[in-house]
This record gives structure tokens, sequence and C-alpha cells, in this order.
């Protein structure tokens, strides 16, 4: 019977040898077993539209598999998840985020630190300004200059999910030697006995209007017309057809002709396999400004990060896997973590569900910032700088101008 | 003994195969594995026993190793979004020109360029690795080691997390370093290996100048258990990689261009085993090198298109010596890839061949397709009479021929000889659609006929009988119990 996760179990996993935390997690389609789900597809162009096959041996029989959610993927799942909890329930989280709701945008928005590609070194959050200086050339920011393994602490303040997902300071001024943090998290969803199936896709028309009725043509206020004389004129003074050559289908009008291509697959079951590495976590240091070393404070520091990683894979299982169109998944199965040690030795096991992951991680902050650790309590809002806010304008005033569907002329 | 295991904690390796960049790394190279050992000692900033104990691995030599075969994620092509973005410079005052308003839009994340990147994975059937080294470390050493392995983290990819650590019992490898020609070539760690890595890292560049050896599976310590023929039952696995199909007839043609390819690659002076010939130039008496065409036969839809040569080596030659002689026609270059063997006979036909690596090749270029031990053997290319038999009782004739021929080889006589125009494996012409041997005597043709051998007891392969044995002609495969056959052939008689 597995026992249930507490802080104690991580923070002498983290103090002792174990390897690795590790949780493998079953999954069904929602629509019920055999229902088909959509893989991601890769490539582009001719080469587009590829899944991930691999054929993999379980218990002395080979399966077929599609990778159903990348590493990367998954990352960026657990990083919004716990950027959605700090936004409902008051987590704790350091958050850094450029705002773009305050300049009266067409469409406003905001991106944060949990959000940028490239995490807190993201370029986009480098060019935004802190009280009127780059984030990076501002006091809090030209601390990531000194960021490294052996030196942690500002940014686990400033962005903890860095340490744990990884980091690559590429454009600092160190180029590629800038500071690079090995991720400890490592999550992925399999399809098992992937077998595929096809796709039809057609649309009926309920106006049943056929292709003579047209040509359309566009108006100046970016509707669609079948006056000739009240068209919007070119340069040359003739009439502007819509899309290409004013088939009403451009306008999103007519029959499309039913077809069938490949896609998609059925599976026995999805796998979801998530590890958090610990030694990738005790090799980082937390040491005071002076470079003073502080055990106490590494411990704690890698307890709230293992507590933080631990949290955000049970966020994301708990939500079900709603991977994209048509391929959402629900659990099976309880959320037991094994946690490795001696090889050869069964590992122990431990239930996580998500409010006890909540508790463990609360906790492990707390005691991190009682062990004098920075934690950024809230959050950093960066202004977008002056280029950014006009380009973004421009881009959405075109956007709302132009009639459904055509691409900004770039 | 001192063992090092790895296990692969997300069930798979991600990490590029140096010789193709597409392609995953398996099993990972020895030198890999040291290397992660290194950054994990550099990177945690070890103590000194550990420099040492890394000091004394690097001086052990080539590990065995034991690892399972693997499979192989496809290859795709991900999108992953860069960091080089920046905003274009726009005068205070001016309209942003779409343009502009383009590349500056890159810096937000739904707009931002991406870098195609590959990340090549291999799923191992057991996601276990062992190192196995014979020398006994000191007690300080291997404490050591183990608290180094203790700090590893990915071998490959940083996706590719592992759990390492020193293994009291592993289990018999099933890789080991060889003299010989090896189906894999692996980069190991030699004396010196710490210091250049931290000597490269120091001045930002890569680690370079790997040692490469040769790896096969391990001869099976005691002799067969069964008996075989007198060439060594690991045959060299040879595919076609470019060049048009050409059937099971255009053998002799294949193999003379490959033997004349392999004695021209041959470090001078080229040793009888190899060119078959004495030093005075006449045929040689004792065994030498043979060339075997892998064809598509006995299932369905086979039409006996070679997919390859084997080349099967005479037991007596040393492994070190063959290394030495075929390396640098069949072997591996130095960047770990397999060499491209070119063969070409005027404009009638150009082939590359290159060292088969795969671990689930085809059944045709599967080395125990031709020699696992069965009691029943058919021809896939015509048996070569060196003597015409005579006169009466023709077929006893030439079943006795052929089964003295056995004893030539070093196999057992057979209980039971066929003998027929055609061949029970579907896909291999007829006898008469085979180019013959003529006789160097007066040109005259030697007589050639299909069969099928049954022993008394299962013998090992290769099977190779006859004048034309070492050109590929007499080349019998295994009938495995219960397998299909077909035509010209009366089942029932007792074989």
């Amino acid at each position: 019977m597995p026992g249930l996760m507490n802080l104690e179990v991580i923070k002498e996993a983290l103090a002792g040898t174990a390897g690795a935390f590790r949780c493998i997690t079953e999954y069904q389609p929602a629509g019920g077993p055999g229902d088909k789900v959509f893989p991601p597809t890769y490539g582009e162009g001719d080469k587009g539209g590829v899944y991930a096959e691999e054929d993999r041996h379980v218990l002395g029989q080979n399966v077929h598999c599609v990778l159903l959610d990348s590493v990367q993927s998954q990352a960026n799942r657990m990083e919004l998840a716990l950027l959605e909890e700090w936004e409902k329930h008051d987590v704790p989280l350091p958050v850094v985020a450029v705002d773009f709701t305050s300049y009266g945008l067409p469409k406003p928005f905001r991106i944060s630190s949990l959000e940028a590609p490239h995490r807190i070194v993201d370029a986009l959050i480098r060019d935004s300004e802190l009280d009127g200086v780059p984030f990076r050339k501002s006091d809090f920011g030209k601390k990531l200059d000194a960021v490294d393994v052996r030196n942690a602490t500002t940014l686990f303040g400033l962005c903890p999910t860095a340490l744990v997902f990884g980091m690559w300071d590429s454009t600092s001024g160190r180029g590629a030697l800038g500071a690079r943090i090995q991720r400890a998290l490592v999550s992925e969803i399999v399809g098992f006995d992937a077998s595929a199936g096809v796709r039809t896709s057609s649309r009926i028309d309920p106006t049943q209007i056929l292709l003579s009725a047209g040509p359309l043509y566009q108006t100046e206020h970016g509707g669609w017309t079948l006056a000739e004389s009240e068209a919007k004129r070119d340069k040359n003074k003739n009439p502007v057809k819509v899309g290409k050559s004013g088939k009403p289908s451009e306008a999103n009008l007519g029959n499309v002709k039913p077809s069938i291509t490949s896609g998609g697959f059925t599976i026995s079951k999805a796998v979801q396999t998530s590890v958090l590495s610990l030694p990738a976590l005790r090799r980082l240091r937390f040491p005071l400004l002076d470079g003073t070393a502080r055990p106490q404070a590494d411990l704690a520091a890698r307890t709230a990060l293992a507590a933080q990683a631990l949290y955000a894979v049970a966020l994301v299982r708990e939500q079900g896997a709603d991977l994209r169109s048509r391929c959402l998944l629900l659990p099976t199965q309880p959320f037991a973590w094994e946690l490795l040690d001696r090889p050869g030795e069964p590992p122990q096991t431990f239930d996580l569900p998500a409010a006890i992951g909540r508790t463990i991680y609360q906790q492990a902050v707390a005691e991190a910032k009682q062990a004098g650790l920075p934690w950024l309590e809230e959050a950093i809002v960066l202004k977008p700088s002056a280029n950014l806010l006009a380009l973004v304008r421009k881009s959405q005033e075109l956007q709302t101008k132009l009639p459904e569907g055509e691409p900004v002329d770039a | 003994m001192f063992a090092i295991g790895i296990r692969y904690l997300c069930g798979w390796a991600m990490a590029t195969d140096p010789a193709d960049r597409r392609r995953p790394e398996w099993p990972p190279h020895p030198d890999r594995i040291y290397m992660a050992l290194a950054a994990a000692y550099f990177e945690t900033e070890g103590e000194d026993a550990e420099r040492d104990a890394l000091d004394w691995l690097e001086r052990q030599g080539a590990p065995a190793m034991w690892a399972s075969d693997a499979t192989e994620r496809d290859a795709v092509t991900v999108y992953v979004p860069v960091n080089d973005v920046s905003l274009p410079m726009i005068r205070r005052g001016s309209v942003p020109s779409p343009q502009q308003v383009f590349q500056g839009l890159q810096v937000l994340p739904e707009h931002r360029p991406r870098q195609a990147r590959q990340f090549p994975v291999a799923v191992p059937l057991e996601p276990v690795v062992f190192l196995v080294w014979p020398a006994e470390p000191p007690a300080s050493v291997k404490n050591s080691l183990a608290s180094v392995c203790s700090k590893v983290v990915r071998v490959g990819h940083s996706a590719s997390l592992v759990q390492a650590w020193v293994e009291e019992n592993p289990p018999v490898p099933n890789l080991v370093p060889t003299p010989g020609v090896g189906r894999y070539r692996l980069r190991i760690a030699g004396p010196g290996r710490l210091e250049h890595l931290a000597a490269q890292y120091a001045n930002g560049f890569r680690p370079e100048r790997s040692l490469w050896r040769a790896y096969d599976r391990p001869q099976p310590s005691e002799g067969l258990a069964l008996p075989g023929s007198l060439f060594d039952d690991r045959l060299l696995m040879l595919r076609r990689a470019d060049g048009r199909l050409l059937g099971l007839e255009s053998t002799f043609l294949l193999t003379d261009v490959l033997r004349r390819a392999v004695i021209q690659q041959c470090p001078e002076p080229v040793p009888e085993w190899v060119s078959g010939h004495t030093p005075d130039g006449l045929p040689s008496q004792r065994p030498h090198l043979a060339f075997l065409p892998l064809a598509d036969v006995g299932h369905e839809h086979a039409d006996g298109h070679l997919l390859g040569v084997a080349l099967a080596v005479p037991r007596s030659v040393p492994p070190a010596e063959v290394g030495r002689c075929l390396n640098p026609a069949v072997g591996f270059t130095e960047h770990g890839g397999p060499r491209q063997l070119r063969l070409y006979a005027g404009d009638r036909f150009e082939w590359t061949l290159e060292l088969e690596r795969r671990s689930l090749p085809p059944v045709a270029l599967q080395s125990q397709t031709w020699t696992r031990a069965a009691r029943r053997w058919a021809t896939v290319t015509p048996v070569v009479l060196d003597r015409h038999p005579k006169g009466n009782e023709l077929e006893r004739q030439v079943a006795s021929i052929v089964t003295e021929a056995c004893p030539w080889i070093g196999l057992p006589r057979p209980a039971d000889v066929l003998l027929g125009q055609v061949s029970p494996y579907r896909g291999v012409p007829p006898r008469r659609e085979f180019p013959g041997l003529t006789r160097k005597a007066d040109g005259g043709r030697l007589y050639q006929t299909h069969a099928i051998l049954a022993f008394a007891e299962p013998v090992c392969g290769p099977v190779l009988l006859g004048a034309g044995r070492y050109r590929g002609y007499g080349l019998f495969r295994p009938i495995r119990e219960g397998e299909e056959t077909e035509g010209g052939y009366n089942d029932s008689r007792a074989l």
C-alpha cells in the first residue's frame, strides 16, 4: 500500500542517494477505450503531417506506439498549470510578466516568465522595461548575469521553474557560454498499440451556394458584395475580388467536397511517464551574495524545487490531458510515485493528489524563505518597449480591418 | 572485475549517432558514458579522489558491455523557438512598415521564428546498459567512482535522464571489443581523456579525438556444441546500400567483382586466405575467404533478388588477422560510419556495399538465416560438381559426389541427398538459369544441380559445397522444421 507523499520524504530523498522520483500513469481517451486520438504532427510542407511513431517491446511482444505529447510540450503545460493555480488560488510563485493590457490595445494580453519560450531569459522579457530601463539592465535583471549552477540563489527567487525545466541564457553577453541549467523534470505521453486511422473532411452548406453564384468582390468596409459597382478599387481602378478569384469558398460559403486523408490513431492506452532527477537538483547551490556556502539553504531550496515539480506533475494529471483537438485523455489510475534508490531493490511508492501537492509545496517554500532564500512575493510587471507596443498596436489594427482569414501582408 | 550500470529512467535514450546525425546512438558508446561521468565530476566540483578515480578508469581500456537491442523512434523534425530576436529600429513618429511589423512581432511567442531540430531517440528492449572491465580497482577508487556515478544526471541530450551506479553482479557481456571486423564501432575513452575534456571546455571547444574500437557479439567460450563447417558461423554481412536490383543469376558477376575489390583494399602482401591463391599464383588448396549471395527467397513474394553479400571466413584465421585484412575494405571510417565499398563492372552494374549494422535487418541479411543449426539444408545456388558423372545411374553418382563434398568443408556426410532441377525455396531460379562454370582444361561446362541434404543430426552453417563454393555457388540454406517448401520434391520421402 503506497503511503502519502509528504515533505519529509522529499527532504530525505534529496539528502540521501536516491536517483529519481518517477510517476507512470495510464490514460484512456475521454470517449472511452478504442476511441480515436490525434497525436501531434511534425515537419513542414511536403514532409509535414508526420507522426512520431516507434516500436516498443512489452512482455516479449512488439507493440507499435505513437508520441502523444512531447517532453517540451509537457513542460509548457506544467508551467501553465502552475501559473493558473497562482492566479486562482494564490499559490506562491515568482512571476515576471510583460503587460500589454494597459495600453488600449484592441486585444490586450500579458506574457509571463512561465509562458515565454525561454523563460526568464527570453528575448521578450530581456527587452521589456522595468522603471524605464530594459529588464536585463535593471537591478533585478542584472543579478541574472551571474547565475550559474553553483550560484542559483537569484534564479530561485525570480524564476524557480527555470531550475526545474531548464534554461539557457544564450543571448546574454556570454553568448554560447551563457548560463545553462539542466532540466530536472522530464515528462512524456505515449500511446500504445497505435493503429492508424483515417480522417474525413467535408462541409455541407445549408444555403447551398454554388460556385457560379460568384464572383465576390471586396468592399471598402471589409465585407463582400456581388455588385461590381460597389467593389473596392485597386490602384489601377480594377475591382478587387475576395481572395484570389472571388470564389464563394474564399468567403467560407458553399460546399466542400468530402475527402479522406489518413489521420489519428486508435490506442489501447496512453502512458504518461514523468521523472524528476534528484542528482540534477543536488547539483544546484544557493550561496549568499558574497559566495558563502549554506548547506541548510541548499537542501531547503532543492526541496522547494522538488515540491514544485511534483505539484506541477500532479496538477497536469488531475486536469486530464486535453492535449489538442480530438485528443482528450483521462487518467485511469491514481498518481503513484516511485522513489528509485538502490537498483535491484523494490522502490518505495507514494500517492500524491494535487491538493496534497499544493500543501507540501506551500510548506516547502515557507521553509526555504525561513532558511534565507529570496522569493518574489509580488509579480514584477514589465512595460513593453515603445517600439514593440507600436508594432503590436499596428498589427492588431491591421487585423481588425481585413476580411476574415486574410493574412497580414508581410 | 569492475562494472557500471546505467538505467534510462524514461525508458529511452536520446543521443545522436556521431556518424549520422539523424539517427540515435545505440548502444551508448563507452566514451559518451565516460563524458557523463566527467561532467558529473566537473559540474559538482568533485574531490581530488574522484579525479584520481576517473584517471584510473580511462586507463582500463575498452570495456565489455551488456546492452539489449533497440528500436528507433521516427526521426521527425521539431521546430524549436529561437531566442536571438530583436526589435527593428523605428524612427520616432514614423509609422512602422509592414516589414517592421512582421519583424517586431517575432518577439511575441506566437510569432517567434523556429529552428528545425531533430531529437533522435532509441527505445531499447531493456532500458539498462552495463559496462564491465576486467581489472579490480583499489577500494578508494571504487568508492569515488560510486560517488561520481550517483551524481550523473543524463547520458546524451538533457532529457535523457539516467541513474548510474557501480554494479557488483553484472550480466555476462553480449558485446565485446574485438580485434577482428566488428559489426559495431564504438568510441572509448583512453589515457588522457579527462585532461582533454577539461582543456577543450576551458577553451570553449567541443570534445574531439575519440578512440574507436570494433565491437561484436562474443564468441561462445566452449567450442560449438553441434558440428559445423570449417567457416566461422559469424558471417560478415554486407548490405546493398546502392545500385540496381540483381538476381541470383548474377552471383558470379557480383562475387568476382567483390573479391577483386576486397583484395585491392587488403594491405600487401595479400595473404592466401584472402586471395585464394598461393604465392606462386596457383589456386589455394587451403580454405579461404568465401562470398555468399544473400537472396530474398523462401516466402510468398520472394523473387530471388540480392540484398547483399556475406563474407565467410575460415575458422582457422585469427580475428586480429581478419580485422587487419578486411577492415580497409568493409570496416569503419575514422568518423565511425561504415565504409562504403563501391563495385563497378563496366556499365553492367554499379553497386555500393556496406556492413549491415541494423539490429533487426531483413531475414536474408541476418547471419543466422544461413548458419543456424538444422538437419535439412537446401540450395539457393546450384552445387557444381568438380568432376563429371559418367555412365549409368547418373543420379546416384551425382548424389555420391555431393555427399563426399561435405567432409571437404568439415561437415559429416548427410544421410540422404535429393537432387533436382529446382530448389524448394521460392524465388530461386532453376539450375539451368544459372551461368555455368567451365573447366579450365577443356572449356567444358561443369555439371550443376539443386539439392536437398538431410543430416542424421543438426549441423551449423554456413554450408558451401562443390566447385565454385568460394564464389557463391553451392550455397545451402537451413530448412526450419515446419517451414514451407514447394514444388519438385515429395515431402513424404523419409528425410
